[in-house]
C-alpha cells in the first residue's frame, strides 16, 4: 500500500517541483517584494505597508488605471458574450458550410491575441487607415482615433469583441448539450421561438454563461497587450489606455518599482479573488444546471 | 546497475569538465557582451567596428546585442538584477546606474582608455563626483530643421540665432497661411523635453538644479512654454495633438518631420536624420545666451562586475578612438566626440551628414552653444519623458488647463525626486 503511494508521489516529482519553483516561490517572493522598495538594481529595503499606503492615499494615477479597466472589463465583457451567443445561435443550426463558417468565425480569436492584430489594428484606425476610408463613403471627416483619448479605448474594446472565437466554441458546444425532447415539449405548450430561446436555452446555457463570464472578466482584467499597443505604449494620449496591468508593468520596468508594481500585483489578485466569490455566490440565484439538485 | 551508471555519469561530467577548461586555457578566450539600441544602419555599423576590434584583439570575442529602444532598459536592468547584464553597454542615464555602484571607474584605467582626443564637453557628460563613468559616444545637439522649399514658398527668410521666438512664432504664423493643407508650419515640440531644455538654459535655467535634488526651473517657466505652444495650435500653425501624439509611442516614422509634414521643426541632429529636402540651422533666441550644448547622444559604459575590465575598457577606447572603427560608425551615434575622428570624416560624408557635422562645428565655436549640464538625478528620465509627455497630452486633449497641468507636473516631479534621494 505504502510502496504504491510512493511511486505516485515519484510520478508527482516533476508537477510539484515546476508548481514549487515556477509558481509557489515567485508568488511569495513578490508577496515579500510588495512590502519592499525595490529598485531592481540594489537589494530590496523592508518599507511595511508603505506601498499600499502610497497606492491608497497617494496615487491619482492607480485610482484612474483601476477606473479605466473596470470600465472596460463592464463593457467589453457583455459585449463580446453577447457577440458570441449571437454567432453561435446563428452557427448552431444544421445547414450546408457551416463547418466552415465557424472556422471562419472562430479565425480571430486564434490571431488577435497577437501582437501583429494589434499594430494591424493601430493602423486600420490610425490617419489613412481602412477605418477612416470606409467612414469617408458617408461624409465622416478623417480623424485618428487612436491619437485620440476620447476614442482610442473604444478601438480596443472593439478589438475585443472581435475576438469572441473563444467563448464563441464554448458557446455552441453547450447549445448542442440542449435535449431536442425540450424544444419538443415547449413547442407542443405552444411556444413560440423568443419563447423557446428564454425559457429553453437561457437556462439551460447558464452555466456556460457563467464559465463564460468568470474567464472573460479574469482575462478582460488583466488586459495588457492591447492596452500597450494600440494605445501609445505608456498608456497614453493622455494615459486614456492607462490599463491596470499597463499601470503595473510602468512602475515594475519604466519606473523600476518592483516593490510597488508587486503590491499592485497582490491587490489585483485580491481583488479578481473578490469578483469571483461574488460571481460564485450570485451563481446560486441564476445558473441553472439542469439536474434539479 | 545504479553504481555502474552512477559511475558512467561521473566520468562523464569529469569529461566535459575537463573539455572546457582545455578550451579556456589553450585559447585564453576572452568573451565580452554589447548590448545597444538604435535603427538598423546604427547596428551594422556597429557590428562592423566590432569585427574590426575582434581583427586586431584575436584573443576577444564580442558577442553583440543590438535591439530597438523600447523594452532596451527593462531588459537591461532585469539582466543587472540576475547578475546577467553586458560588460559594455549603451545608455544615457548615467548617473542611475553610477549611483548603484554598477558602473566600472573608466578613469581607473587611463592607460588603456586614451581621454585626451575627447573633449573635456564631452566627459563632463559622463563624469559623476570627479569619476568618469561613461563616455559619450557621439552627438546630437538640437537644431532647427527646416524645407528651404516651403519657406520660399511663404516668402520666408530661414530664421537665425538672433530671432527672438516672438518672432519664431510670428513667422510661423505668417508661412501657416501659405502651406497647402495637411502641411503645417512647425512641429509641436510642447511634448519635447530637449526642446523644453533649451528654451529653459536660454533663460539661464535647465531641467533640474546643480546638486540634481529639485527642478531646475519654475513652474511658471513651464506655463510660458505651454502657452508659447498653446497659441500656435490655436491658430493651426502647428498640427492638432491627434497628428504630434502619433508618434509619441516612439514610433519614429510617425514624426511629422520624417513624414514631412511640417515646414519647420526643433530637432536633434542624430536620431533618424531626415534625408534630402532638409536644412539645418541654429534655434531662435540663441544669440543672447546659448541654450543648445553639445549633448551626448548616447554614451558607452561597463559593467562594475565584468570578469573582463581590461578588454571591456579596451573595446570603449577602440569604439571611441580607433581611425577605422571611427569611420565605419560614421555618424551612426552622431558626430563622433574625437575630434580628429569627426575632421577625418568630413570628406567622405553625403552632402545631408555634412550639414549635420557643419552645424556640430559652428556651435563649437566659442559664443554658439553653452556648457553641458551636469548629468541628470535619477529619475531624470520619469520626469522628462513620462511626466512632461504626460501632462502635456492632457492640455492638448483639454484634460487640465495650462495652470493646472503645471502645477501637477512640479508636484509629481517633486515627488520623484524625493524618492531618488
Amino acid at each position: 500500500m505504502i510502496k504504491r503511494d510512493l511511486a505516485a508521489y515519484a510520478f508527482l516529482i516533476p508537477w510539484a517541483v515546476g508548481l514549487l519553483l515556477l509558481v509557489v516561490a515567485p508568488l511569495g517572493w513578490s508577496l515579500y517584494l510588495s512590502f519592499t522598495d525595490y529598485d531592481l538594481l540594489s537589494s530590496p529595503q523592508w518599507i511595511g505597508f508603505g506601498n499600499y499606503r502610497e497606492l491608497f492615499t497617494d496615487d491619482d494615477r492607480f485610482l484612474h488605471s483601476v477606473l479605466i479597466t473596470g470600465g472596460y472589463v463592464l463593457v467589453a465583457v457583455p459585449l463580446q458574450l453577447g457577440a458570441a451567443l449571437a454567432a453561435a445561435l446563428l452557427l448552431a443550426r444544421e445547414r450546408r458550410g457551416q463547418g466552415v463558417y465557424r472556422s471562419l468565425f472562430y479565425l480571430p480569436s486564434l490571431l488577435a491575441a497577437s501582437v501583429a492584430v494589434s499594430i494591424t489594428w493601430r493602423a486600420m484606425f490610425d490617419y489613412g487607415g481602412p477605418v477612416n476610408g470606409v467612414l469617408g463613403w458617408f461624409g465622416v471627416s478623417e480623424r485618428s482615433w487612436i491619437n485620440d483619448p476620447g476614442t482610442v479605448i473604444w478601438t480596443i474594446i472593439a478589438l475585443e469583441i472581435w475576438r469572441f472565437g473563444a467563448p464563441m466554441v464554448i458557446f455552441l458546444a453547450g447549445l448542442k448539450q440542449i435535449p431536442g425532447e425540450l424544444y419538443e415539449a415547449a413547442a407542443l405548450d405552444g411556444a413560440g421561438r423568443l419563447r423557446k430561446f428564454v425559457s429553453v436555452t437561457v437556462p439551460m446555457l447558464s452555466p456556460i454563461v457563467f464559465f463564460n463570464l468568470l474567464l472573460g472578466i479574469i482575462g478582460a482584467f488583466q488586459t495588457f497587450a492591447p492596452a500597450q499597443l494600440v494605445g501609445d505604449g505608456n498608456g497614453g494620449p493622455a494615459d486614456s489606455t492607462l490599463f491596470y496591468a499597463l499601470n503595473l508593468y510602468q512602475q515594475g520596468f519604466d519606473h523600476q518599482r518592483m516593490g510597488y508594481a508587486s503590491a499592485m500585483a497582490w491587490l489585483m489578485l485580491v481583488a479578481l479573488a473578490a469578483v469571483a466569490a461574488f460571481l460564485f455566490r450570485s451563481s446560486r440565484r441564476w445558473v441553472h444546471y439542469g439536474d434539479n439538485t | 546497475m545504479l553504481r555502474s551508471s552512477l559511475a558512467t555519469f561521473a566520468s562523464m561530467t569529469l569529461l566535459l569538465t575537463a573539455c572546457s577548461s582545455g578550451e579556456d586555457s589553450t585559447a585564453g578566450k576572452v568573451t565580452l557582451t554589447v548590448a545597444w539600441w538604435g535603427n538598423t544602419a546604427r547596428t551594422k555599423a556597429t557590428n562592423d567596428a566590432i569585427a574590426l576590434f575582434e581583427k586586431k584583439f584575436p584573443n576577444v570575442e564580442v558577442k553583440v546585442r543590438p535591439s530597438a529602444f523600447p523594452g532596451y532598459y527593462d531588459k537591461l536592468n532585469t539582466e543587472f538584477a540576475s547578475g546577467a547584464a553586458p560588460d559594455v553597454f549603451q545608455d544615457d542615464q548615467v548617473r542611475t546606474y553610477a549611483a548603484k555602484g554598477l558602473l566600472l571607474d573608466l578613469g581607473a584605467y587611463k592607460d588603456v582608455l586614451r581621454t585626451d582626443a575627447l573633449g573635456e564637453e564631452f566627459l563632463a557628460q559622463g563624469t559623476i563626483d570627479g569619476k568618469l563613468m561613461d563616455v559619450p559616444a557621439g552627438t546630437s545637439p538640437m537644431a532647427l530643421v527646416y524645407q528651404p522649399k516651403l519657406l520660399e514658398s511663404g516668402g520666408l527668410a530661414a530664421p537665425s540665432a538672433g530671432t527672438s521666438w516672438q518672432d519664431f512664432a510670428a513667422q510661423a504664423t505668417k508661412l501657416a497661411a501659405a502651406l497647402p493643407k495637411g502641411t503645417w508650419a512647425l512641429a509641436d515640440s510642447s511634448a519635447q523635453h530637449n526642446h523644453l531644455q533649451v528654451f529653459l538654459r536660454q533663460k539661464g535655467k535647465d531641467w533640474f538644479s546643480a546638486d540634481g535634488k529639485a527642478l531646475g526651473f519654475a513652474k511658471e517657466d513651464l506655463v510660458e512654454w505651454w502657452k508659447l505652444w498653446a497659441d500656435l495650435r490655436d491658430k493651426g500653425v502647428v498640427p492638432p495633438p491627434d497628428v504630434t501624439s502619433g508618434s509619441a509611442g516612439g514610433d519614429v516614422s510617425q514624426d511629422p518631420v520624417a513624414a514631412k509634414k511640417v515646414a519647420m521643426s526643433v530637432y536633434g541632429t542624430s536620431v533618424s536624420l531626415p534625408r534630402e529636402d532638409w536644412k539645418y540651422g541654429p534655434l531662435p533666441g540663441e544669440e543672447a545666451r546659448p541654450g543648445v550644448h553639445l549633448m551626448r547622444s548616447v554614451s558607452w559604459a561597463v559593467n562594475a562586475k565584468t570578469q573582463h575590465p581590461r578588454e571591456a575598457v579596451q573595446l570603449v577606447d577602440f569604439l571611441l578612438n580607433d581611425p577605422e572603427a571611427g569611420k565605419a560608425l560614421g555618424l551612426s551615434r552622431g558626430v563622433p566626440p574625437n575630434s580628429a575622428i569627426a575632421s577625418s570624416l568630413l570628406p567622405g560624408l553625403d552632402p545631408q551628414d555634412k550639414q549635420i557635422a557643419d552645424y556640430v562645428d559652428y556651435l563649437r565655436e566659442p559664443g554658439n552653444s553653452g556648457a553641458a549640464p551636469a548629468p541628470d538625478p535619477t529619475g531624470g528620465k520619469e520626469i522628462r519623458s513620462d511626466l512632461l509627455t504626460r501632462h502635456t497630452q492632457d492640455i492638448w486633449f483639454g484634460k487640465a488647463n495650462i495652470e493646472q497641468a503645471a502645477d501637477a507636473f512640479v508636484q509629481e516631479a517633486d515627488k520623484v525626486l524625493g524618492r531618488a534621494s
